[in-house]
Order: structure tokens, then C-alpha cells, then sequence
């Protein structure tokens, strides 16, 4: 075996020129697939992020029946407890703010536009997310300035609406009877998640709950409390954090039910899983354009060697000896190629992971996906395994197809050609 | 018995609708030692013949026993195994493997083998080297070397192994005249020192005064025999 390598190293290096283009569209490959799966990763940390930051925070904790009617934020099911859970919470040093989420009407006096409306605590609920920094125009709520809306940006445009404006605020009560009252803008907010621009719509909790009508619960009424979780360096790791947490406060609160944020964003996680496999099957498709570019490699190298392929074989090389010099020519070549992959992909994976992506340019492009600002990469070691081991895989498998018309070379033949 | 004894060998090859009969009948027998040359115009059959001496291509009919052993039975594997340990070739080309040092040509047959220690091949190919004057070079890779003295690597590649017999198609056939009888010189003399069978094909005269057994051969047949 030391023989075949030897001879099979050699002539990798033998051949430069050829020897150097076939690794170049491996190292295209291979280097392509490691950044998109940065990026992607970066992304998806950042949409994830934003969402936790702006929307749905780290962990929801609300009743069983409450999530199981969730289409209609039903306002019988709301927490029996508040004041507890956000004791809980509170000994365990998570910063956490109740919500009375509602399906309101808000109206400019001549449109009306349905939203998902929030009542929230102004002073805790800027410990969980960050709205009262993503304010544009106006100021964030206050416990000291009743009867003030904050809304989302898109939604104040489409409404054609400023701070200092009044709007009608429409909703089914408690008792689901139809109220409504005027509010004014307090302030207006441009997030990086495109739905809280388009439909969010934020009130103290103690106008949520005169507008609904709600009844005297203990600590309050609240359909939800929301958590923030401390930040993990990777976003599997914010999903492993957030389910442990999440079982954790289940075990404590027992009748409530923890969502973490793997639960409240499944939908773009279930995407997620489609765009790794869109990477894998792009990092193939490069491949196999490398796998022509190694087979052609080692053809040309079987018919450049047929005398010596008769030499060997009169030597005494059986058929599967000259099959593995070959095979081990492709496993070279493919190292080779992988490697300088990887080293180039970890190299663009480090400009990511240091510089980042400005999308800005491309924000008209993001539809509704959280995305704005930098985008900055994350660092993957599976990822460049993977690449590794399949351009290896790649360049065996495109080997043995010219090895196998090696071994098949009658040394009588070989010996014979010009 | 013979070294290598051929009885009745005839070799026909299919070309198209033609079936060519490219040898026919032969009868031979080599006895262990002996420096041989065949000889006969082109197309007469002589590099069939040394094909089938060196087991690289079986005989349509007839019986091959080597050294007491019948090899028609032999598959192609077994063929294999029975080149790998028992016979040797000079090519005209040379035929060295250019990414890969005198020493390392040179210790090939033996790590094809695979029956030696490293540390005994290293000294077996560095004594073959030396035998066949190119001690020194050991490091030079083929492209390095003079016609002559690629040559010279590949007897020594050939004899390495101590073969039953070295099988040499037209080996003097790229070079001058004054190397190839030092070529000659150097096989005859390593023929009488080691007592290598050696088997060659050749048109040249020179190689011919040489040898101490010459076979004609014509059309398929061995029509000469002569022992000097």
C-alpha cells in the first residue's frame, strides 16, 4: 500500500496544472457551501433574535387552553395567577413582563384596520423586549400618560397617521361585547420584524384592560408573561437553553404551560431545515461539476500511464492494486480539494463572523423575514466537516469509474501502446 | 526437467473476421541459466512467444510447465502471483516509473512482492543498483538518466528479485551501439555470476554473437535451434 500511495502522491503533484483546476472547482464548492451555511446560520440567529427582541420574546408562559385556542387569544383563558409566575421568575433572575394580547380594530376615523394588540406593562415589558429603543418617532409608553397607543411604522403610514394623532381603538370585550375608545400616538416604532411595522399595536395594561372590560384576577389580568432568556452564543444553543428553561418553569408552575422560543418560532425554523438541504444540494451540484473535472483528471491520467500500468500489472499487480492507485489518485486529489475548500470557506466564514453582510441594500428582498442591519456569519465546524468528507466521498466515487478501466487494461495491450 | 518447458504451444487471436495464428505448435524448452535470444523477422511471432513466457497472455492451446509446474490451470489472478515471484522483464522503452527514484524503480518488484523487510530491500535494491554500475544515483529520478543508464535501471529492476527468468523484448533496440553492448555485456555477465535465465527478442546482430542459444523462429513456428 506505501508503494501505491507514493506513486499515487507523486503524480498528483506530477501534474500540477491538472492537478490544481480540479481542486479549484472543489475548493468553489466546498468553500460556497461552508459560507451560505454561515450565512444562512447568521440569518436565521438574526431572525430568531429579532423575534425574541421585538415579537415573541425567549419563553411565553401561558395556560394549556389558552395556547390550544390561540387563533382566537381567547379572554376567558387568561393566566389564573400572574403575580406568581412573575415571582418565580423573578427568584430565578429572568426579567419577565405580562401581556394581555386582543384582536383589536384601529381606525383613522375613515379606515379600519384589524391588528393583534398588546397590553403591556411600559417599564417591564422594556426589560424583555427592546421596542422602547426601535421608537422612530414619539416616546415609548408610560405609566404616567394614560390613553396612548404605540404602533408599529407601516401601520402608522398605512393609517396615515403621526404622534399626537387620535385613533379608534375597537375590540370585543371580556363579556364580548364590542367597546372602543380614542387614544393618542405616543410614539411610533421601526423594528426589524416587518410584522410588528405592519400590525403592532401596544397600550398599557391598565387601558387593555379597561377597553376589554377584563374581570379582577389575582395579580392582574394577562393572557401571557413573557420571558427573556440570557443570550447563547449559537442559536441551537439559545434552542437547547430555552427548552431546559422552559421544562424547568412547567416543574414550578405547575397549570401553566412554558413555550421557549424553538416552540414560538417553529414555523421559520421548519423553513430553516429546508434551506440547510437548498446548501447541501447547491454544494452538491458545484461537486459533481468537480467530479466531471476528477474524472476527466484521472482518465487523463490512466491514458498518460497505460506503459506503466502494463509494467505494473507485468510485475505482478493484480487488477484491484492498479483499481486502488487510481482510486487513491482521486482520494489525493479530493483531500487536496477539500482542504483548500475548507481553508477558504473557514477564511470567508471569519470575514462574516468579524465583518458581516450590511443587507440593507437588500432589504426590499427580505419580504416578511425579520431581517435588517448586519448580518454577521456563525462559525460551523460540522458544516466543514461535511464539506470535507464529501469532497472525499465525491472524488472516490468519480475515481473509480477510470480506476476500474485501469484494472481492466490487459498488460499485453498496455505494454503494446504508444 | 527444463526451467520453463512449452509443448504444443499455439496462440491464435481473433482480428476482426480474421483468426491469426500467432503461434503454432511451438515446442521449448529453457533450462535453468541459459542466455537465449529468439529471433525471426517482425510479425513472426517473437513478442507472442515471450508473452506467453512471461505469462502475461496464455496460449489458445498447448501446456506451459515452469519449473515442474503446469500454469494452464492458472487464473488470472494465479498468473499474477506467478509473474510477481518468478519472472522479470526488460522492456525496449525502459519502461521506468518517472515519479519514482533509481532506488525506488529499482525496489518496485520487491515491494510488489512483499516478502522482504524494508530494511532488506533497501539493502537488496542498493546492491543491484551498484551491480549494474550506477551506485551514486541512487536518488536520480529517470528523467535524470542517460538511455544507457535507464536501461542499466531497468535490468537491475528486473534481477532484483532474483527471478527464474528475465524476459528482455528488443532491450537494446533504443540505444547506440556502444551502450548496447555494454548492456549486453552487463546481462552476459550477470547470466554467468548469478545464473538468471535470460530470454531475449532481438533483430540486432550484436546481441545475437552474444547469446549461446539462438531460436528462429517464422510464421508462429520455431524453425532454428542453435546451440553455440
Amino acid at each position: 500500500m506505501g508503494t501505491l500511495w507514493k506513486i499515487a502522491l507523486r503524480n498528483t503533484v506530477r501534474h500540477k496544472r491538472r492537478t490544481m483546476i480540479t481542486a479549484v472547482v472543489m475548493m468553489a464548492g466546498i468553500s460556497v457551501f461552508i459560507l451560505f451555511d454561515s450565512m444562512l446560520a447568521g440569518m436565521d440567529r438574526m431572525a430568531v433574535d429579532n423575534m425574541s427582541d421585538y415579537s415573541l420574546s425567549s419563553l411565553k408562559l401561558r395556560t394549556p387552553a389558552y395556547v390550544e385556542d390561540i387563533a382566537a387569544t381567547p379572554l376567558d383563558k387568561s393566566l389564573p395567577d400572574a403575580a406568581k409566575a412573575l415571582s418565580v421568575l423573578g427568584k430565578r433572575g429572568f426579567p419577565a413582563a405580562p401581556r394581555l394580547r386582543f384582536v383589536a380594530g384601529v381606525s383613522n376615523y375613515k379606515d379600519l384596520i384589524p391588528v393583534l394588540a398588546d397590553g403591556v406593562d411600559p417599564a417591564a415589558d422594556a426589560t424583555v423586549f427592546k421596542l422602547p429603543a426601535a421608537v422612530a418617532s414619539g416616546a415609548w409608553l408610560s405609566p404616567s400618560s394614560p390613553k396612548r397607543v404605540v404602533m408599529g411604522g407601516l401601520l402608522a403610514k398605512e393609517l396615515g397617521l403621526k404622534v399626537g394623532d387620535e385613533v379608534l381603538v375597537s375590540a370585543q370585550t371580556a363579556d364580548d361585547v364590542t367597546n372602543a375608545d380614542e387614544y393618542a400616538v405616543a410614539g411610533v416604532v421601526d423594528t426589524p420584524d416587518p410584522q410588528v411595522n405592519e400590525s403592532g399595536l401596544y397600550m398599557s395594561l391598565a387601558d387593555a384592560r379597561a377597553l376589554l372590560a377584563t374581570p379582577e384576577v389575582p395579580g392582574g389580568f394577562a393572557t401571557e408573561i413573557d420571558v427573556a432568556l440570557p443570550r447563547s452564543g449559537t442559536l441551537n444553543g439559545a434552542i437547547a437553553a430555552g427548552d431546559e428553561a422552559a421544562a424547568s418553569l412547567m416543574a414550578a408552575l405547575p397549570g401553566l404551560r412554558a413555550d421557549p422560543i424553538g416552540y414560538l418560532a417553529r414555523d421559520y425554523l421548519s423553513v430553516r431545515e429546508a434551506k440547510t438541504k437548498f446548501s447541501v444540494v447547491l454544494m452538491l451540484i458545484i461537486l459533481i461539476i468537480a467530479a466531471v473535472g476528477i474524472v476527466n483528471t484521472i482518465l487523463m491520467s490512466v491514458y498518460s500511464r497505460i506503459r506503466e500500468i502494463g509494467v505494473l500489472r507485468a510485475y505482478g499487480m493484480t487488477r484491484g492494486e492498479i483499481s486502488r492507485l487510481f482510486i487513491l489518485e482521486g482520494f489525493a486529489l479530493g483531500v487536496f480539494g477539500s482542504f483548500l475548500g475548507v481553508a477558504l470557506g473557514a477564511l470567508l466564514d471569519l470575514f462574516m463572523i468579524l465583518k458581516g453582510l450590511d443587507i440593507g441594500a437588500f432589504g426590499s428582498m427580505m419580504g416578511s423575514l425579520p431581517l435588517a442591519g448586519v448580518i454577521y456569519g456563525e462559525w460551523n465546524p460540522r458544516a466543514m466537516a461535511m464539506g470535507f468528507v464529501f469532497g472525499i466521498a465525491v472524488s472516490l466515487i468519480a475515481a473509480w469509474m477510470p480506476a476500474r478501466k485501469a484494472a481492466k487494461l490487459e498488460p499485453t495491450a498496455a505494454l503494446r501502446f504508444q | 526437467m527444463a526451467a520453463l518447458h512449452l509443448e504444443k504451444v499455439t496462440k491464435i487471436y481473433q482480428k476482426g473476421d480474421n483468426r491469426v495464428r500467432a503461434l503454432d505448435g511451438v515446442d521449448l524448452d529453457i533450462e535453468a541459466g541459459e542466455f537465449l535470444t529468439v529471433v525471426g523477422p517482425s510479425g513472426s511471432g517473437k513478442t507472442t512467444l515471450l508473452n506467453i513466457l512471461g505469462c502475461l497472455d496464455s496460449p489458445t492451446e498447448g501446456r506451459m510447465i515452469y519449473d515442474g509446474r503446469e500454469l494452464r490451470s492458472l487464473g488470472e489472478r494465479g498468473l499474477s502471483a506467478y509473474r510477481r515471484e518468478r519472472i522479470s522483464f526488460v522492456f525496449q522503452s525502459y519502461n521506468l516509473i518517472p515519479v519514482l527514484t533509481v532506488r525506488e524503480n529499482v525496489e518496485l518488484p520487491l515491494l510488489i512482492e512483499r516478502k522482504l523487510e524494508s530494511g532488506e530491500v533497501g539493502a537488496r535494491a542498493r546492491e543491484m543498483i551498484a551491480a549494474v554500475g550506477l551506485a551514486g544515483m541512487e536518488g536520480r529520478y529517470p528523467r535524470e538518466l542517460s538511455g544507457g543508464q535507464e536501461q542499466r535501471v531497468a535490468i537491475a529492476r528486473a534481477l532484483v528479485k532474483r527471478p527464474l527468468v528475465v524476459l528482455a523484448d528488443e532491450p537494446t533496440a533504443n540505444l547506440d551501439s556502444h551502450t548496447a553492448e555494454e548492456i549486453v555485456e552487463l546481462m552476459r555477465r550477470i547470466n554467468a555470476d548469478g545464473g538468471a535465465t535470460f530470454v531475449f527478442s532481438t533483430h540486432d546482430r550484436m546481441v545475437m554473437e552474444h547469446a549461446r542459444r539462438v531460436v528462429t523462429i517464422r510464421d508462429g513456428r520455431v524453425t532454428g535451434d542453435e546451440r553455440k
